[in-house]
């Protein structure tokens, strides 16, 4: 039976699967994307390094975060995920990552961050007394979330830097 | 619609929603606007719509060749006066028919 | 549209004139061929990505801008570790609802390899822990589901409004019916 309704139907479902086809499509996009983005991280100051209450290394610090991440942006990312993150490692723990900077970018032209002095957001905590004189990376990831499809991250990651070896 | 018609509607369709995709995905990407992807693509459903869903005249012209109407004889007139049980017994054929 | 209506009502009150065994039976039969290929799908979908829950809905704004509340994400767990960044899908002890947010930070043992890792939503002012059964500081392995690695917007928006409005789903499930019935075949 061929009627409007039948080829309503028909036209909507067709329409409904080559959608989800060109919404792959323009994810595999990105898979081409080389992007070329600039980032540098410093720790400008320590400007407190105690005890928490709670008995755990704490420091608070600034950093300069200065970053060039226009290139990463495609047709396709929805937008980026930016955070900030110091690992290091201590005798009890392998793997350390605590996120103490974020910020969300939705427009290609905002993604040139500039902070030459910006507090941490989140509060660098250690599990237990193990930072002093500890050895720290600085790694700046990019969480790119697509407008359909695939979701990545970029990194980059600066090392040599180094927490002081006593509590100020 | 005819049949010929039925299967120009179809093809229509189809063939307009992938070109409109094909064109909506290349100037998406080229101008790296992906809301121009979906615009065009809009676009092409829309027109599909509008060409191929509606009984358009276009649509029917290999009509059906129905053979001429020919007048009853006199056996069916006859049988015609028993008309309840015979017209039962036919629908029953038909629907069994239609199933498959 | 009148016309529809009335052959609608008529094909229903055919449908219970002429019920017999053998019709229910086929019926029955076809529609478990269907509930069953669509188990076979998701179950096959739950081995491809290792996840308890290939595809989840996203239920809250706590992830906004980048997720709303209707999209669907897809999911796969690998053993690989759970790191900094990840958007990962947990449960709760006692909850059943999934929650979809991003890890802040992670501490891995060395002795053990255990993990022990905080969660925060993007659109959230503070982490997670309020949302953690009473004094759980930390996830771990065991309460992720997977991780989100690809995403569709909108797919999920029947979900949303079944969830929001629950008449949906009956006049839904409703009209399911009818169709079944009133089809030919």
């Amino acid at each position: 039976m061929h009627t409007f309704l039948y080829r309503t139907n028909s036209l909507l479902t067709f329409v409904a699967s080559v959608l989800v086809v060109l919404c792959i499509l323009a994810s595999i996009t990105d898979y081409f994307h080389r992007d070329s983005a600039v980032v540098a991280v410093d720790i400008v100051q320590v400007d407190r390094f105690q005890v928490s209450q709670a008995g755990n290394d704490e420091a608070f610090l600034a950093f300069n975060i200065s970053a060039d991440l226009r290139s990463v942006f495609t047709w396709n990312t929805k937008q980026l995920f930016v955070f900030l993150a110091v690992e290091y490692a201590t005798p009890e723990n392998a793997v350390n990552q605590v996120s103490v900077w974020d910020r969300i970018i939705e427009r290609r032209e905002d993604a040139l961050i500039a902070l030459p002095r910006v507090q941490n957001k989140y509060r660098l905590v250690d599990q237990g007394r193990n930072m002093r004189g500890r050895d720290l990376n600085l790694t700046m990831y990019w969480n790119a979330m697509p407008k359909s499809g695939r979701i990545y991250t970029g990194q980059k990651t600066l090392t040599g830097y180094r927490l002081p070896d006593t509590y100020s | 619609m005819d049949y010929e018609g039925q299967r120009l509607s179809e093809q229509i369709m189809q063939w307009l929603i992938i070109v409109a995709a094909v064109i909506g995905f290349l100037a998406g990407y080229i101008t790296s606007s992906y809301r121009l992807m979906l615009e065009i693509y809009t676009g092409g459903m829309v027109l599909a719509f509008l060409l191929a869903v509606p009984d358009w005249p276009y649509f029917n012209w290999h009509k059906l060749s129905w053979l001429p109407e020919q007048p009853p004889s006199e056996d069916e007139a006859a049988a015609s006066s028993s008309t309840l049980a015979v017209q039962k017994s036919k629908q029953g054929k038909r629907s069994s028919k239609g199933k498959r | 549209m009148i016309g529809y209506v009335k052959d609608a009502v008529r094909d229903v009150h055919t449908y219970f004139k002429t019920l017999n065994v053998r019709q229910l039976i086929s019926q029955a039969i076809s529609l478990g061929l269907i509930v069953s290929s669509a188990l076979m799908i998701w179950k096959g979908l739950m081995v491809v990505t290792g996840s308890e829950s290939p595809v989840v809905v996203v239920l809250s704004g706590s992830m906004e801008p980048g997720f709303r509340r209707g999209d669907i994400l897809f999911l796969h767990m690998s053993n690989a570790p759970i790191r900094a960044g990840e958007i990962v899908v947990f449960n709760i002890d006692g909850r059943d609802i999934p929650i979809v947010h991003r890890v802040i930070r992670v501490h891995e043992k060395a002795e053990t390899g255990e993990v022990e890792v905080l969660t925060k939503g993007d659109n959230n002012f503070g982490d997670d822990r309020p949302l953690y059964a009473q004094g759980q500081m930390w996830l771990n392995r065991k309460h992720v589901m997977g991780r989100a690695v690809g995403y569709l917007p909108y797919v999920g928006i029947v979900t949303i409004l079944m969830t929001d409005y629950p008449y949906v789903k009956i006049i839904l499930i409703g009209a399911l019916g009818l169709l079944v019935i009133t089809s030919k075949d």
